[in-house]
């Protein structure tokens, strides 16, 4: 293969696949802040290693590889824990997941982010705006708790049943775009 | 909520102690489907927080795809083991060290130990020196920089000068471009340089020629503040030009906020920046401020190192008093032999003022000694009142204040003043530290110190023969 067909394919992979990448990652328990530096170490090894690649159309699950051997060598590395939300629940999460069950509908597709927006805009506005405290201006479940007078506990629930909502929502319109 | 859901919640937040962990790891090792759950809610939380434009997809694609293509030209296996390392600097201030604490040391230079020879010298965009560690290094495209302690400079290739206040994080993302994290900086674009970026959390700074700080915290809060030219900030598709003396914040989600000028936070990258190591003693380097404040400065009780022009090559040989290590006192060189700095050299100068506040009352003197150190060599010193007028116009980048005739005739260093000694000023034999005594009365006194202005690249300069 010649240097200019193999940009092409990188590019070509990079462009499909790096969304689905990145959630990946942060499946595994990867801080959100970190997900597209690891994602991003995730396709320079792959650029490395382009040759090993059986076949481009493989390239997707040889990525995940790379990224999941990725988070694996976060573990050991004590001055980058910080990249993890917890490194026993992620090493749970790496170590379990090639034998979990096939997820459902949501984790095999991408999210849409103008699906996400119209689920997003079904929520209660007082729900949407502890998202936005969250989401947009990093804030903690105590920190909007203080600012909405809210329980920080009843903050947290709140976006836990938030994320469910919506992840049945993308879901839902995942199967109808399907079908 | 189960157990389960309020774990998770807590997770995701970020709340979650040791026990609650502990649970919550027990609950997942049992139940796969709890594990599915967990994978979709973060998800879902990663995908709010794409809605974020700096997280975008777009955002990811512009970032990487070019990084990718810097590096396809690099030597087997170089760029993933570049790619993968961090460069920590860390100061060990106290001479009993724990071994655990050798042990990092050890770990530390073999991060920063020079890489093999030949290994793609040639994608290196910088130079990075924190005199205050004794660390020199290469810097190149993809680097990612963890500053842990100190001031730490960087000279890029294009010229651009940029010094790092730690704690800070940033990352090189082409010869022109970098990303700061979180932390402060100072930065110096010289007309090569122009159209240097600095991007953060919030917004992207572009350089238009100009002497520039930024500060960024995680949150994506920054700062902008421009000492002289100008420079544009874009944020969200919203730009601003930013002219000197100008200072805003941006923030996610927040736009433009216009702020107070107040430069004061760069005080320690500032010196840096400018090419002044340290100084002792009375001496001291004028705080950050626009060119224009810093000629009207006045202090009672020292003697401020204030930058001038640099990047500036003389056409002319220029009359100097000082050219070789050495110390001048009691004589005027303006009636001495012909001292002159030859013409065609990059330079930049200096000038260390007395200035005090109003004046002080005839026979008051007050007697000031101190040094200042420079990054590069100093190639040739003016200390008398003539060349001093004389050099005003090709170094100054402002008109300093008027003074009254007297004043005028004695900025330099003076050769009687009554009963006190004479003013001495000596050049130390590396050339890099001037030491200043002065006995100022009721005029400013004043000596310019014109430095070199090499490139980076290799800092140790030939001295001028």
């Amino acid at each position: 293969m010649n240097r200019r067909e193999k940009d092409r394919q990188i590019e070509s992979a990079v462009r499909n696949h790096h969304s689905g990448l990145r959630y990946f990652i942060r499946s595994l328990g990867v801080n959100q802040a970190w997900v597209d530096d690891l994602a991003q170490e995730t396709f320079l090894v792959a650029h490395r290693k382009w040759d090993e690649l059986d076949d481009p159309e493989n390239a997707g699950a040889w990525l995940r590889q790379i990224a999941r051997n990725l988070v694996m060598n976060e573990l050991t590395k004590t001055g980058r824990r910080q990249r993890l939300l917890d490194e026993k629940v992620t090493g749970l999460l790496v170590e379990s997941h090639a034998s979990d069950p096939a997820p459902g509908v949501i984790e095999d597709t991408e999210i849409r982010h103008g699906a996400l927006r119209e689920c997003l805009e079904k929520l209660p506005e007082n729900v949407r705006r502890i998202i936005n405290a969250r989401y947009f201006s990093d804030r903690n479940a105590a920190d909007i708790g203080g600012e909405m007078s809210m329980n920080p506990a009843a903050v947290r629930k709140a976006l836990f049943l938030a994320r469910k909502t919506l992840a049945n929502c993308l879901a839902a319109k995942s199967i109808h775009s399907i079908h | 909520m189960s157990d389960f859901d309020a774990l998770c919640a807590e997770y995701l937040d970020g709340s979650l102690d040791e026990a609650g962990r502990d649970r919550l790891v027990a609950l997942l090792e049992a139940e796969a489907g709890l594990r599915d759950e967990l994978r979709r809610q973060l998800r879902v939380s990663g995908a709010l927080a794409r809605l974020r434009p700096e997280q975008s997809d777009e955002t990811f694609v512009r970032t990487v795809l070019p990084h990718l293509g810097s590096v396809a030209g690099e030597a087997e296996r170089e760029f993933p083991d570049r790619v993968m390392s961090r460069i920590r600097f860390v100061r060990f201030k106290r001479a009993a060290l724990a071994m655990a604490a050798l042990v990092a040391l050890a770990g530390a230079l073999v991060l920063l130990s020079p890489r093999a020879p030949g290994a793609g010298e040639a994608d290196g965009v910088a130079r990075l020196f924190n005199e205050e560690d004794g660390v020199e290094k290469e810097i190149r495209i993809g680097d990612e920089l963890d500053f842990t302690d100190g001031v730490t400079r960087l000279e890029f290739d294009n010229g651009a000068v940029v010094a790092v206040e730690a704690p800070a994080a940033l990352s090189i993302r082409s010869a022109a471009e970098i990303v700061l994290e979180h932390g402060r900086l100072n930065a110096w674009c010289p007309e090569s340089a122009h159209g240097f970026q600095v991007v953060t959390h919030s917004a992207t700074l572009t350089d238009l020629g100009t002497s520039f700080g930024v500060s960024a915290d995680t949150d994506g809060n920054a700062e902008f503040v421009v000492l002289d030219g100008k420079v544009e900030v874009v944020q969200d598709g919203e730009k601003r030009t930013l002219l000197k003396g100008n200072a805003v914040r941006t923030g996610r989600q927040k736009g433009f906020r216009k702020l107070d000028f107040k430069p004061a936070k760069f005080r320690r990258t500032w010196p840096v920046v400018s090419g002044i190591r340290a100084t002792r003693g009375e001496v001291v380097v004028a705080p950050p401020d626009t060119p224009e404040a810093l000629a009207l400065m006045e202090d009672d009780d020292q003697v401020l190192v204030i930058p001038e022009r640099r990047g500036f090559v003389p056409r002319s040989a220029i009359p100097v008093d000082m050219i070789e290590p050495g110390t001048q006192g009691g004589k005027l060189s303006d009636e001495g032999p012909l001292v002159e700095l030859a013409p065609g050299r990059r330079v930049r100068s200096y000038l260390l003022r007395y200035n005090p506040v109003g004046k002080v009352g005839k026979k008051k003197f007050k007697r000031f000694k101190g040094s200042v150190t420079f990054d590069r060599p100093v190639l040739a010193i003016i200390t008398s009142s003539g060349k001093l007028n004389h050099s005003d116009a090709l170094f100054s980048k402002t008109p300093l204040p008027p003074v009254d005739a007297d004043s005028t005739e004695m900025r330099g260093i003076e050769r009687v003043q009554g009963p006190n000694p004479p003013d001495r000023v000596t050049l130390s034999k590396n050339r890099r530290t001037i030491t200043v005594t002065f006995h100022a009365g009721e005029s400013v006194d004043e000596i310019r110190a014109i430095t070199a202005d090499d490139r980076g690249r290799r800092p140790k300069v030939a001295v001028a023969p």
